[in-house]
């Protein structure tokens, strides 16, 4: 090997561990700067639910409690007009169909989508999506009590039970 | 070619002194957008999101210092790399990541924007690490 070449790799192998080193360096500093920040992100595993209420750029009420309930529930909830029920499902599953006075409020597009619908903490919300093993109604809602909903529901069932028992909807 | 090089060095500085300190100040929206990736296991979201961005601060600094520029345009074309295969990976799921890269993540980057933007800066990392490496190596030995 010429000794050019030699130096080279010399040169290479230099560059590598310093950039390895800068890494390593990153680490202290990065968890110093994290403990002085207003909200420190969890170094642990961080629930969906709490990213998505966090998305919206508000600070954070304790949370995560949610009621699941029926489509009994549901009907009733529809019915006093004062329920706002969300679908969490993508808006284009949802133009297809959904339950009547539902509004769309989908996990993708969740902080902005929130934002825009307004909705007052203080009314009773009744979430729903897909079917049981569809998960994104209980992160939603979940993400909901962490931005002050208090009374917070999933229909677990969701938009395939709705239709299975021939209840009306919308379009 | 020296107000090119000097262009170059100026702006991939930039990009990740800016880009690491908005994450630095708002780690919970780069945190969202390594979540969306959907490709780090969960436990890592907390710690990725509070190193990186230092790494890139320091990495723009050192693209911006003589004695460091190397090391810097490596770190460089290391974080272009990365971002380029995790767009890649985002356009493969059919995903468009909101990914806080540059703060404001309240719209998704295009997976294909994204992935192009990477390689730009795979390129000119790898051009300004390519003269530095050059003119080290035959200017003096080490």
């Amino acid at each position: 090997m010429s000794s050019v070449a030699r130096r080279a790799r010399q040169m290479l192998v230099r560059d590598i561990l310093a950039a390895a080193a800068v890494i390593l360096v990153s680490v202290p500093i990065g968890l110093g700067l994290n403990l002085l920040h207003a909200e420190p992100v969890p170094l642990g595993p961080v629930p969906t639910d709490v990213l998505l209420a966090r998305s919206v750029g508000r600070t954070l009420t304790p949370g995560g409690n949610v009621r699941d309930i029926t489509l009994d529930d549901v009907v009733t909830a529809q019915a006093d007009g004062r329920t706002v029920i969300l679908d969490a499902r993508e808006e284009p599953i949802f133009a297809l169909g959904h339950l009547p006075g539902a509004r769309n409020l989908p996990r993708a597009d969740f902080a902005s989508t929130f934002t825009a619908l307004a909705i007052d903490a203080n009314r009773p919300v009744i979430l729903y999506c897909s079917d049981p093993g569809c998960p994104d109604s209980t992160v939603v809602a979940r993400a909901l009590t962490h931005l002050g909903f208090r009374d917070v529901a999933v229909f677990s069932g969701g938009w395939d039970e709705w239709q299975a028992a021939g209840l009306p909807r919308e379009p | 070619m020296k107000a090119l090089s000097a262009i170059v060095l100026a702006v991939v500085g930039l990009l990740f002194v800016w880009a690491g300190t908005v994450k630095v100040l708002d780690p919970w929206t780069f945190l969202r957008g390594v979540e969306q990736f959907g490709v780090f296991p969960r436990f890592t979201y907390g710690p990725v999101a509070v190193i990186v961005p230092v790494a890139e601060i320091l990495t723009g600094l050192l693209v911006w210092l003589p004695r460091g520029r190397r090391v810097g345009a490596l770190l460089a074309m290391g974080f272009g790399t990365i971002f380029a295969a995790l767009f890649l990976a985002a356009g493969a799921m059919d995903r468009e990541v909101a990914c806080g890269c540059f703060g404001g993540a309240a719209e998704p980057t295009n997976s294909l924007f994204g992935f192009a933007r990477a390689l730009v800066l795979v390129l000119a990392a790898a051009w300004i690490y390519g003269r530095a490496f050059t003119a080290a190596l035959c200017t003096r030995p080490e």
